[in-house]
């Protein structure tokens, strides 16, 4: 297979398909990426849309120093950050009714009919419960669990030491464990 | 060397700290095989891993690859229309430096559009007849223009009279006689 960086220089040159080649390469890692981020399938194509057309455009700053597909994993992480903002201060009033529902009734939020998104309750439980998570170790559990990336890929993907990556992991597990302590493994 | 169930859950759940020695690994290792609390802990962390890597990956609706091949293919072609538009993006991008090509080519584009509206201005709205206003608007005080015959003009402050000189250019007698 010819290899990432290949692309990139042939789009630097002014080759608009060699970019498209790599779109076709990793749309699906991005796409899995901000729906993990974001918590929903529309927000998701969006924000992947997004990002490849920001990395189209900034293509001259990609230094060949690191992998094109870190480097696409950074540009998006920026991208889904900013519709995270966005969407936390357009949603935060629907957000917090969700809860307070969930709260007074005792019931998991995945019953609740706006949170209908995805095909299975299980995954829809998961999803919800990484949704629920700070930002950062949102983060670091889709990259490590769901893109299975190292803690050394993912410390230079978001600029720290990998035993902070380590401990961020270890906290986000732990504050999932309680939200997923009933579930089966199928 | 005595390790607290706080710690162990700290630095040795799932997610080992990278800088751990050997020697405080097998501490670690040992703890949990001793401590009943820990090893639940521990159990529990293991099952949310396990759960968390059991969700399918989701997968992109199928058009969403098209669409942003789509929209790389318009951008491309804008990019090329901006390219032929305006040389000097061209340049600075072979060159590498400068400002961005789209932020060179809006400045061109608004400097072509004010010279534009500058040349209109100047053909169209331009009358080299002076108004009327103009024409009876009192001189300045200091200069009065005193028209006598022969002299051309005065001011009061240094009077400098100038006479027309009548010139007479001599014409030339060039004799080509042949
Ligand atoms: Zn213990």
């Amino acid at each position: 297979m010819i290899p990432d960086e290949i692309y990139v220089q042939k789009t630097i040159e002014g080759n608009a398909e060699a970019f498209n080649e790599l779109v076709q390469r990793h749309h699906a890692r991005i796409y899995g990426l901000a729906y993990r981020m974001l918590g929903n399938p529309d927000d998701a194509s969006d924000a992947t849309q997004e990002a490849f057309l920001e990395a189209y455009k900034s293509i001259q700053s990609f230094q060949f120093q690191s992998k094109f597909l870190t480097w696409m994993y950074r540009v998006g992480i920026n991208v889904c950050q900013q519709y995270k903002r966005k969407a936390d201060s357009r949603e935060r009033t629907l957000t917090s009714y969700a809860q307070d529902l969930q709260e007074s009734t005792g019931r998991n939020a995945n019953e609740h009919p706006d949170r209908v998104l995805l095909k299975t309750e299980r995954d829809q439980l998961v999803q919800h419960a990484i949704n629920q998570l700070p930002s950062k170790q949102r983060m670091v559990i889709t990259l490590f669990y769901m893109q299975q990336m190292k803690y050394r890929e993912i410390a230079e993907l978001l600029d720290c030491s990998e035993g902070t990556v380590a401990s961020r992991l270890n906290t986000a597990v732990k504050n999932l464990k309680s939200k997923l302590e009933g579930l089966s493994l199928h | 060397m005595s390790l607290d169930c706080k710690q162990v859950i700290e630095f040795f759940s799932l997610h080992q700290h990278p800088d751990l020695t050997n020697q405080e690994k097998f501490e670690y290792r040992r703890h949990l095989l001793e401590c009943q609390v820990c090893q639940n802990e521990y159990e529990e962390m293991l099952h949310t891993a396990a759960v968390l890597e059991s969700i399918p990956d989701p997968v992109p609706p199928p058009e969403l690859v098209e669409r942003i091949q789509t929209q790389i293919r318009q951008t491309h072609r804008r990019s090329i229309l901006n390219f032929l538009v305006n040389p000097i993006a061209r340049i600075l991008v072979a060159m590498k430096l400068g400002p961005h090509p789209t932020f060179v080519n809006y400045t061109a584009m608004l400097f072509y559009l004010m010279l534009t509206i500058f040349m209109v201005k100047l053909t169209f709205f331009n009358s080299t007849k002076p108004s009327p206003v103009e024409l009876t608007r009192p001189l300045s005080p200091e200069v009065r223009i005193v028209r006598l015959g022969d002299v051309k003009h005065a001011s009061l402050k240094t009077v400098r009279i100038e006479k027309e000189e009548s010139k007479e250019i001599p014409i030339e007698s060039t004799s080509n006689d042949f």
